[in-house]
């Protein structure tokens, strides 16, 4: 089990290093415009409408992540998607705001009010197949309960500057989404990764550092 | 019944020939269209509108690719004698069905990942739907061509609150996977249904196309030989 494991890091260390058969426009592409990151960011553009958000979320992203040293990763909601796509933002833009105030910095701690949200409206959208017919109140009610507010309360936090700035930030994540869809992965702002040649979660990881360090 | 048997005789004894004169009539034009077009109004009447099965964007694509079909059968059907209609008909349900095809084959991986344990492979969920020619078809026909499913599933999933009557809802628990030709087994999927539907035309029409081409242009060369 040692030595696969030791195997495995070999060779992604290997491909981090020399490229492997990485090349652009097959297995990423480089933004005509970037995105005002700092280096060694990844970005995920993502939706809680979005089935495969949801299995990334479940499965891999996590895992990437954890894998690659020293790296800031942060995730955009598209506001475009769903009928509440608005809305969505909104919940996640507050959440992770509170989180950043609080100190946590990665998106994925599991402490953190956006992994919470995150994953309550996947799924409430996914597995309970709720579609809130009733209006945007519906929708907000669960986001409103994790948070502990009432709607007031949630209006004054979202016009604080801290929500607000990283809705004006996610502004990005739509130019990117047209490109192949979500989720969409964005190496130190310039490089998308291709989603439909990432072949699993080892192919994906190589491809990560071996951008980061283009 | 007689005519039945004097049309498959005729294509027994001479099958270029009978099918040729066959895409000479309105018959197999208007079938084609009207087959397309049934299929259309049954996704969009019945699964969409009756049983709130909302379409994916492949599914809009797959329809529009049965539209074309639709409009290439009726076009060559105004008359299918006059070649300059012959050709645009033959050329829209050639295009719709290879469009159909290729879009059927990628609803059905999308399936795949979207039902099973590896969400590998995929392109993953577009942020807006991209009809070929920069059709806007999404814009101008919200209801039949925008995607308000999502990528790779097609449960019915009525709005909440809403009665149905016994029949929806019967219906609805029937698909309550999504749609499956055999829901209780799971058994071919809106994918593979759409392209064997796909794959059964281009038969047809290819059949119609080169029985055609060899009377009218291969056997003419020869004769005039």
């Amino acid at each position: 089990m040692l030595i696969k494991k030791a195997i495995t890091a070999l060779c992604i260390s290997a491909v981090a290093l020399f490229g492997g058969d990485f090349k652009e426009g097959v297995n990423y592409k480089t933004l005509e415009t970037p995105l005002s990151v700092e280096k060694g960011t990844i970005v995920k553009v993502w939706s809680f409408t979005c089935p495969f958000c949801y299995k990334y979320d479940k499965a891999v992203t996590q895992k990437v992540i954890s894998s690659i040293p020293d790296v800031n990763f942060e995730v955009w909601h598209l506001k475009t998607k769903g009928k509440y796509g608005q809305q969505g933002s909104n919940l996640m833009a507050v959440a992770r705001a509170r989180d950043i105030a609080s100190g946590i910095k990665s998106p994925l701690d599991k402490k953190g009010f956006l992994k919470k949200m995150k994953f309550t409206y996947y799924k409430a959208y996914h597995n309970k197949k709720l579609r809130w017919a009733n209006g945007e109140d519906s929708y907000y009610k669960a986001g409103f309960k994790l948070l502990g507010l009432d709607k007031a309360g949630f209006i004054k936090e979202l016009a604080a500057s801290g929500a607000q700035k990283l809705l004006k930030r996610w502004d990005a994540a739509y130019p990117v989404a047209k490109i192949q869809g979500i989720p969409g992965f964005v190496v130190n702002g310039k490089y998308l990764l291709m989603t439909q040649k990432i072949k699993d979660r080892n192919y994906m990881i190589s491809l990560i550092k071996y951008l980061l360090v283009k | 019944m007689f005519n039945i048997k004097q049309y498959w005789d005729a294509l027994k004894a001479s099958p270029i020939q009978t099918v040729a004169k066959w895409q000479d009539n309105r018959f197999l034009w208007l079938l084609m269209a009207t087959a397309s077009l049934s299929l259309i109004v049954v996704a969009h009447s019945l699964f969409q509108n009756y049983i709130y099965m909302a379409p994916c964007e492949q599914c809009v694509y797959i329809r529009f690719a049965f539209f074309c079909m639709v409009f290439g059968g009726a076009i060559a059907a105004v008359n299918p004698k006059i070649l300059i209609l012959k050709i645009i008909g033959y050329i829209l349900a050639f295009w719709g069905i290879i469009q159909g095809i290729m879009y059927s084959i990628k609803l059905n991986i999308i399936h795949h990942a979207a039902h099973g344990d590896d969400p590998f492979g995929v392109q993953g969920c577009s942020a807006e739907p991209s009809f070929p020619l920069g059709l806007a078809l999404d814009k101008w026909f919200p209801n039949w061509f925008n995607p308000t499913g999502d990528c790779g599933f097609d449960s019915a999933i009525p709005p909440e609150g809403i009665e149905l009557s016994g029949l929806q809802q019967w219906l609805v628990d029937f698909y309550a996977d999504g749609w499956y030709l055999i829901p209780s087994a799971q058994l071919v999927n809106m994918a593979q249904a759409c392209l064997f539907a796909f794959i059964v035309c281009f038969c047809f029409l290819g059949a119609m196309f080169v029985s055609w081409i060899i009377r009218d242009f291969i056997l003419q060369i020869k004769d005039n030989r």
